[in-house]
């Protein structure tokens, strides 16, 4: 109720639209488990949710979708994430896993009102198995996820604010001050991004519905594999399940369990291209998303000539290193604050706004 | 005297979780908008 509350005033009349979509999506799913309509239901459902993730992600299509309003509706429900979470649940029901949803369970788990503007993305599986009936609130708890909320709303509204008009150039900025900025922008993009996730588990616990961790303290990550597992998590578990181990498994199989990293590598750029598509479809994303695939497998095979060259031993010693886990520590943070200045003009747009 | 640092600890929560958001509020007013990051 409080969802379709929340969407019914966000999108008043175009209300309407959301609802006869989402009805047709539930017979949609119904029919994937009847064998006879299973390949259609599935066709239908996918490349309609493809179709509309391309209007909304690509810039300047030919426009009935204007006139329709459609654009507006896509963005105000976050599409992006939408599309992710109906895919999950496809596959889900495709491989009969779970049954069919019901209507109510449908429209909590793809539009559920305090994940829509940012995420995170939980699994179909994990949101069914919640208990009907969530768990008592107690004072320590509701004190913790108000206090939760706060820290979300300050560091969205005060801290990334504060950085954002005191720091930046528009990155105007050459020499150090530039290398600066790149930082301070990454620093910004953690605070603004992370705020969502804290307001929204925040609202989680209060309302009872599991809500997932979205980030565990990303700048202490010391290679990039841990970072994906410290940023985004719920991202890079869904690129995780639905592209880098299907990709990864049909690979090794076809080799016969050969050359592993090397069907490890093809299967992180397939699922980091994607990735970067994901987020825009513009040039700029695609680069930062092989940007990440390429630094992901230089990962992978550092880790695996470490193991050759010093032994299981040698590589718990280098681990052990408070020297090596500061360098590579910041290495990542450098990183990955340039790989964000490569996703285009992000920082100049939250400027203007 | 556990109880009673207890009673403080919660007070200082409170105090703490209203200051932040009065600060928000200021700045708020002060300007800084909601903009939907549209994903």
């Amino acid at each position: 109720v409080i969802n379709l509350g929340f969407l019914s005033l966000l999108l008043r009349h175009q209300f309407v639209a959301v609802l006869l979509a989402l009805a047709a999506v539930h017979v949609l799913l119904r029919a994937i488990t009847v064998d006879a309509l299973k390949s259609s239901a599935t066709i239908l459902i996918v490349g309609g949710a493809s179709v509309l993730f391309l209007l909304h992600k690509l810039p300047g299509l030919p426009l009935p979708v204007e006139s329709l309003a459609l654009g507006s509706i896509l963005t105000t429900i976050g599409f992006a994430y939408v599309f992710l979470r109906l895919l999950d649940v496809s596959r889900a029901v495709w491989e009969k896993r779970v049954p069919p949803p019901a209507f109510v369970d449908l429209v909590n788990y793809l539009l559920p009102f305090h994940m829509l503007a940012a995420g995170p993305i939980q699994a179909y599986e994990e949101f069914i198995a919640q208990p009907p009936a969530p768990p008592a609130l107690t004072l320590e708890k509701t004190l913790s996820a108000v206090e939760r909320i706060t820290a979300g709303l300050f560091k969205k509204y005060v801290l990334a604010y504060l950085l954002l008009h005191l720091l930046s150039t528009r990155r105007q900025a050459s020499g150090w001050y530039g290398i600066f900025e790149m930082n301070a922008h990454f620093v910004w993009l953690y605070l603004d991004f992370s705020a969502y996730s804290d307001i929204a588990v925040g609202i989680g616990v209060l309302l009872g519905v599991a809500t997932p961790e979205n980030f565990n303290r990303p700048y202490l990550a010391r290679n990039i594999t841990e970072f994906w597992e410290r940023w985004h998590i719920s991202l890079s578990m869904y690129l995780r399940r639905h592209l880098f181990l299907p990709v990864h498994l049909a690979l090794l199989r076809r080799s016969g369990g050969q050359h592993r990293l090397l069907c490890a590598s093809i299967a992180l750029l397939v699922a980091f291209l994607l990735c970067g598509a994901w987020h825009g479809l513009t040039v700029p994303y695609l680069v930062w998303g092989l940007f990440h695939a390429l630094a992901l497998i230089i990962c992978n095979v550092y880790g695996e000539w470490l193991r050759r060259w010093l032994g299981a031993k040698g590589v718990t010693r280098y681990m052990a290193s408070p020297l090596i886990r500061a360098a590579s520590t910041v290495v990542t943070f450098e990183s990955v604050a340039f790989s964000v200045v490569l996703q285009g003009r992000y920082w100049e747009w939250a400027m203007g706004r | 005297m556990i109880h009673e640092m207890l009673q403080l600890s919660l007070l200082f929560r409170i105090v703490w979780i209203a200051v932040r958001l009065l600060i928000v509020l200021l700045l708020i007013q002060q300007g800084t908008t909601f903009v939907y990051q549209g994903f």
